[in-house]
């Protein structure tokens, strides 16, 4: 059997209580907080402790102050950041599109070089495309026209170069001997325009690169048919330097 | 006596956990006394609940047999007879719930974190839930005495 009225008093009691030493104890605390705080008395070590409390909290504060503008600072060079690697993906994106660009304007004017049979001119463009740039029928094209233009240009160059040292113009004759030997290395002429470019050189007084032109010759095509001509080349270049 | 020695075990079990987690004896101490506070006004209105359900109750099945009766005979149920009926239960699960929400209400003053207005929300919630089944449940009593009787 509960007795309600007995029930609601003994809870009525217990709550005026607790609310009393609930208000007694906020004020107490409080009280006692804000002398230590206020007198600034360090006597007693529950001062001492309240004063470093305080202390403790107004650095918190700060280094929390301090850590939200470090964040704030981070987050905005975060975005930052982020902003210049995407213009800088942008710029290599374009940069890219732009090489491809050349190069297939290249392609394309060696391809109108190599319909008008302008060989010489058409290696030349060859020459300076990069090949890892283009695409897979681009490059089909490319190795089309760089077998037949390369072939044509190398045998022209030769010819023009024999023609220009003949005539005593060893400059010239130099330039292009050393096209074709770098367009075709396995062709009939090859060891050809090797000696005869070795000889313009000697002519034209480089005697360096005469002997090792004249070496590579006889390293790269040991059964050329200028074997006697060019020992007497190096014997006499090794005169020359001599003197 | 006995429902107050279990708040106050709640309390000192409520101080004890906040001792563990904050390692602040004064805010042990401010939740022991928020959980006792809260609890005892839990402890105060539920007799005050428990009385309304039954008397709603009573008198819905006092209108109930008026109505099949056709207003010819009018029912009058001993409500004495009933004033106890789950008056622990309800006073027990209203001053614990009380005593957490009083815990988690000193919680929220101190730390201040937006998710506890939500546990406290949750706490809420369940005494609804808790007085609705307290309600049904009274009805069945009330009901089962009755048949029993006649």
């Amino acid at each position: 059997m509960v007795n309600r009225d007995e029930h609601i008093k003994i809870y009525s009691v217990t709550l005026i209580i607790t609310f009393i030493i609930s208000v007694s104890g906020y004020f107490v605390y409080h009280s006692f907080y804000n002398k230590s705080f206020l007198s600034h008395e360090n006597d007693s070590p529950r001062a001492e402790f309240n004063m470093e409390t305080e202390e403790e909290k107004a650095k918190i504060d700060e280094l929390m102050n301090e850590n939200n503008k470090l964040k704030e600072q981070l987050v905005e060079k975060e975005n930052q950041l982020q902003q210049e690697i995407e213009k800088l993906k942008q710029d290599e994106i374009n940069k890219q599109k732009e090489l491809i660009a050349e190069n297939m304007d290249k392609l394309m004017e060696a391809q109108k070089l190599f319909y008008s049979q302008q060989y010489i001119q058409c290696a030349q463009y060859l020459e300076t495309i990069d090949v890892s740039m283009l695409g897979e029928n681009s490059k089909e094209l490319y190795n089309q026209l760089a077998y037949t233009a390369f072939l044509q240009a190398g045998e022209k160059l030769y010819f023009e170069g024999t023609n220009e040292f003949k005539v005593g113009n060893y400059q010239a004759a130099i330039e292009k001997l050393k096209k074709s030997f770098d367009y075709q290395k396995t062709q009939y002429y090859s060891d050809d325009a090797l000696y005869f470019l070795a000889y313009a050189y000697y002519k034209n007084g480089e005697y360096e690169k005469a002997s090792e032109t004249a070496l590579k010759l006889l390293q790269d095509y040991p059964d050329t048919t200028y074997r006697k001509e060019v020992n007497v080349l190096i014997s006499s270049i090794n005169n020359n330097q001599q003197q | 006596m006995v429902l107050l020695g279990v708040l106050f075990l709640s309390a000192f079990l409520i101080a004890i956990i906040t001792l563990l987690i904050t390692k602040s004896l004064i805010i042990s101490g401010a939740a022991m006394v928020f959980s006792v506070g809260f609890g005892c006004i839990g402890g105060l209105i539920s007799p005050y609940i428990q009385s309304w359900i039954r008397n709603r109750v009573i008198e819905k099945i006092e209108q109930t047999l008026l109505s099949v009766t056709k207003g010819k005979k009018k029912y009058k149920i001993n409500r004495q007879r009933y004033e106890d009926l789950r008056f622990t239960q309800n006073v027990f699960i209203f001053q614990s719930v009380l005593a957490l929400i009083g815990a988690f209400v000193l919680y929220i003053s101190i730390y201040k974190f937006q998710v506890l207005y939500l546990v406290i929300m949750g706490f809420l919630i369940i005494l609804v839930f808790y007085t609705i089944s307290y309600y049904k449940s009274i009805r069945n009593d009330i009901f089962n005495d009755l048949i029993d009787r006649l």
